[in-house]
């Protein structure tokens, strides 16, 4: 990139507004793509504060029905039984047999086909994930915070959290929950209520793996704490935490 | 970036956010797991906290409850197929859904695929207990709206116009000067000013 992210300060809000024409546009956008650890923060904020200006439409709420319709949709979209008349019956059967002598071979095939498809995306969305935390491990000015548990013989919790870029908890060996209930990261301020930072469920062997943008600052917080939360979180914490870490 | 100014990293504006809309936002980041794993209950979920905001969106700049209702079914769908997809890096869930329902329906403005004087398929299906957040929900969304209109409430009545223009219209700068009629370089300024000014708003008015 010729031009210096400071230059582009100016840009970021008119971009994220969608005021920008041409060549200024490209010019970020291609630059965004590179992933800069500067300028896509940035440009999140300046997202975030443009997309506040939607709240100020007039609230409406659209009718019961678009619900039903949405999920009509998307049910109508999953695999479906064939209804066939009888008589179809003894066509398909025919067609059965002849499809499983020449079919097996193609079957196996496409199955093999899409779950090499499903591994595939599944690696990429690893992939995204992994890159992002190592962004914020690799950041300037990234910060360490070691959770202990209160209970004994519990696993400890790290946290890697970086102003600009992010927040990213590890966790290992960590207790499973029944599926009603989920894990909700707390930013403790020092003035003032907690402030989610997300929900997380380990995965297999107790490994969690957390990326997040907390609402605070660093220097605003006083502890980082997790706490075990009815399934989709809570606006506060409803349980006592199960790790803390103060931030020094 | 390689080479940036320190104080440049430092220079961290304030959320806008409240932070119990933050909180709330941030629980919205379950639902969109649970529809990535195909989970029709974290897409009911989630158009239950989030569809009045996206509809309320679309409608301001269709100003046409069947189109909005197009827009908003647009915007749900094509979170069921990419919300695998979603990076919580660049936006958060509620910024995400407003910005897809901003471009669809700026979109549909542009290539005049608007039907203003079609009644809505819709209308008459009455079911006022499906669909709607629960009030707790409501609550949240309503306070922060009430917030955000407060601070827009602050600008200069130029700069509001503007930035909603600009926003609701979906103008660039260039044609947001010929629609207004003033030069390029007082739009760029009344964009730039009042956007700080909002951020400055936002931030201080937290709570």
């Amino acid at each position: 990139m010729a031009t210096g992210c400071e230059l582009l300060e100016e840009h970021y809000e008119p971009f994220a507004l969608g005021v920008l024409e041409g060549s200024e546009r490209a010019e970020i956008q291609a630059h965004l793509d590179e992933g800069c650890p500067v300028c896509v923060p940035a440009v999140r904020r300046a997202s975030e504060l443009v997309g506040r200006v939607a709240l100020a439409s007039p609230e409406a709420v659209p009718p019961a029905a678009l619900r039903r319709k949405l999920l009509a949709t998307i049910q109508a979209q999953q695999p479906k039984r064939l209804r066939l008349p009888v008589w179809s019956w003894a066509v398909a059967a025919a067609l059965a047999i002849a499809c499983l002598v020449l079919g097996a071979g193609i079957r196996e095939r496409n199955r093999e086909l899409a779950q090499l498809s499903r591994l595939n995306d599944e690696l990429q969305d690893r992939d995204a994930t992994y890159r992002r935390a190592l962004a914020i491990l690799s950041a300037p000015g990234t910060r360490s915070v070691a959770l202990a548990a209160v209970a004994p013989a519990s696993p400890q919790v790290n946290a890697y959290w970086n102003e600009i870029a992010g927040l990213v908890l590890t966790g290992r060996h960590m207790p499973a929950l029944p599926p009603n209930r989920t894990y909700q990261l707390w930013v403790v301020p020092k003035k003032g209520n907690p402030v989610s930072a997300g929900t997380f469920e380990p995965g297999a062997q107790g490994l969690a793996l957390l990326i997040s943008r907390p609402a605070a600052k660093p220097a605003e917080a006083a502890a980082l704490a997790i706490t075990d939360e009815p399934a989709g979180g809570r606006p506060q914490p409803t349980t006592k935490p199960i790790w803390v870490g103060p931030l020094g | 970036m390689a080479g940036a100014d320190p104080a440049f990293h430092d220079r961290k504006p304030e959320s806008t956010a409240s932070a119990e809309f933050a909180a709330w936002d941030s629980t919205l980041e379950t639902c969109v797991r649970q529809i990535a794993n195909g989970a029709q209950q974290g897409l009911a979920a989630l158009y239950d906290r989030t569809s009045s905001l996206v509809y309320s969106v679309a409608l301001q700049i269709l100003r046409d409850p069947a189109d909005a209702e197009e827009v908003t079914l647009d915007v749900y769908l094509q979170v069921w197929r990419s919300a695998a997809k979603f990076d919580p890096a660049r936006a958060s869930v509620s910024t995400w859904l407003v910005m897809l329902a901003r471009s669809r329906a700026v979109d549909r403005l542009r290539s005049g695929m608007t039907r203003k004087s079609r009644e809505s398929a819709l209308e008459g299906v009455a079911d006022p207990a499906s669909g709607e957040a629960a009030p707790d929900q409501q609550t949240i969304l309503k306070l922060e709206q009430r917030r955000v209109r407060a601070a827009m409430a602050t600008l200069e009545p130029e700069q509001r116009r503007t930035i909603e223009l600009a926003f609701f219209g979906g103008l660039t700068h260039s044609e947001l000067a010929k629609k207004l009629g003033q030069p390029l370089g007082t739009v760029k300024t009344r964009i730039r000013l009042g956007l700080m000014k909002l951020r400055q708003a936002l931030s201080g008015a937290e709570g």
